[in-house]
C-alpha cells in the first residue's frame, strides 16, 4: 500500500513535468539518489562511481515479456540516434532488476547486452531495492499468478534521466519517442 | 483513489480492452485456414530474447459472424504451453495477468498486441525461432472447435 502513494507522486511530478511553462529537464529533486547494488560476478555496483556520462535508470525484470524489452528497446535506439550525431559516449543504462529471485546480476547484465547499449545490469536484496524505488518513486510488487511464468512482476514503465550528479532532469513515459528521449539526452549532454 | 477502486478500475479497462468493438473492414484472407471463424490478419510472433524460453504473439483477429467467438487456450508445438494476457499500464504501472479466455465479438475485432492482449509462449522448444519462419499455433475456441494459424517469425528487435 505505501508503495501507492510513491507511484501518485511519481504521477504527480509527471504531470507536473509536463507543464508548458516549466523546463523540460529542470531538476526534480524530490526523487533520486546514489545507491549501491551488486553487478556482475557479485561486484558491488555504485550508481555515483562513474560520472562520466548521463545515466538512463530503469526498474524491471528479465522475465517482463513486454514493458521491459519496449523501454529499453527505445533506451538503445535512442543511444543510436545519439552515435549519428556523433554522440555515442555520453549515456549508460543502468537496469535495476527487481526480481532477485530470479535475477542474478548476471542475468541482470546480459538483459542490457542484448539491447547493445552501454551499461549495466544490476539487482540486490528486496529491502534494498525496495528503498531504492522508493526513493525513486517507483513501483513494484509481486504477483502471484498461475501462469506457467510462475509469479509476474508489477512495475513502473518510467525510465529516470539522470544528469552527472545523479540528479533525476527527466522521468521518461513508455509514450515518449525514441527521438524525444534523443533529444533530452543531447540538450543536457551539451548544455 | 484507493487501491481497491484502483485495481477495479484497471480490470474494468483491460476487460474492455479484450473485449472492445472496432468497425475494422476485414482485410484479405491472410492467415485464414479452411473453415476458420476468425480472419487473422498479421499473425507474428517475435524470436526470444536471447537466453529466454518465452516469447509473445500478436495478430488482428476479425470475426465476421453474427456471433461472439471465444478463444480458451491454444497450442503450439514450438512451447510447452500458449498462454491468454492480457495487459495494461495505469499510472506508470505496467500489470500483466493471465486471462482464461479472449472474447471476439461478432462483427468485430480483437487486436492482439505488445503493450496489450497477446498469446504467450512459454518454454519454447524444439527448433529455435528465426526470423523469417513460420510457427503454427492452434487456437483453442469454446465450443470444442479449434482454428490452425500460422505465425511469421520476426525478430524481438523489430
Amino acid at each position: 500500500m505505501r508503495l501507492w502513494g510513491l507511484v501518485l507522486i511519481s504521477a504527480a511530478v509527471l504531470g507536473c513535468g509536463s507543464g508548458a511553462a516549466m523546463d523540460e529537464l529542470e531538476p526534480i529533486t524530490q526523487l533520486g539518489g546514489d545507491f549501491e547494488l551488486l553487478g556482475a560476478e557479485g561486484r558491488p555496483f555504485a550508481l555515483g562511481a562513474d560520472r562520466s556520462r548521463l545515466t538512463l535508470l530503469f526498474f524491471g525484470y528479465s522475465s517482463c515479456p513486454e514493458a521491459c524489452p519496449m523501454a529499453l528497446g527505445r533506451a538503445s535506439r535512442a543511444t543510436r540516434l545519439l552515435a549519428e550525431r556523433g554522440l555515442e559516449d555520453v549515456v549508460r543504462v543502468v537496469y535495476v532488476s527487481v526480481d532477485p529471485e530470479r535475477d542474478t546480476p548476471e542475468i541482470a547484465q546480459s538483459y542490457v547486452d542484448a539491447f547493445g547499449v552501454v551499461g549495466v545490469g544490476v539487482t540486490g536484496a528486496l529491502p534494498d531495492l525496495e528503498r531504492i524505488a522508493r526513493a525513486y518513486g517507483a513501483f513494484f510488487e509481486k504477483v502471484e499468478s498461475d501462469s506457467a511464468l510462475g509469479y509476474l512482476v508489477d512495475h513502473s514503465t518510467t525510465l529516470y534521466l539522470l544528469d552527472h550528479d545523479l540528479v533525476v532532469r527527466r522521468l521518461i513515459r513508455s509514450d515518449d519517442s525514441p527521438e524525444a528521449i534523443a533529444g533530452w539526452i543531447e540538450r543536457l549532454a551539451t548544455s | 483513489m484507493s487501491r481497491f477502486w484502483m485495481a477495479r478500475t484497471f480490470w474494468l479497462a483491460a476487460a474492455l480492452v479484450v473485449l472492445v468493438t472496432s468497425p475494422l473492414v476485414a482485410s484479405a484472407s491472410e492467415g485464414v485456414s479452411e473453415g476458420a471463424v476468425l480472419e487473422v490478419s498479421n499473425p507474428r510472433v517475435r524470436t526470444p530474447m536471447p537466453g529466454r524460453a518465452m516469447t509473445a504473439g500478436f495478430a488482428e483477429l476479425h470475426n465476421p459472424g453474427p456471433a461472439e467467438v471465444v478463444i480458451v487456450g491454444g497450442h503450439c508445438t514450438c512451447s510447452k504451453v500458449v498462454e491468454l494476457h492480457v495487459m495494461a499500464e495505469e499510472d506508470g504501472v505496467m500489470r500483466m495477468r493471465k486471462v482464461d479466455q479472449f472474447a471476439v465479438p461478432a462483427a468485430g475485432t480483437l487486436e492482439l498486441r505488445p503493450g496489450g492482449p497477446h498469446l504467450m509462449l512459454i518454454g519454447l522448444e524444439g527448433q529455435p525461432l528465426e526470423p523469417g519462419g513460420e510457427v503454427v499455433i492452434e487456437l483453442e475456441l469454446a465450443g470444442g472447435a479449434s482454428q490452425v494459424v500460422t505465425f511469421a517469425v520476426e525478430s524481438w528487435k523489430s
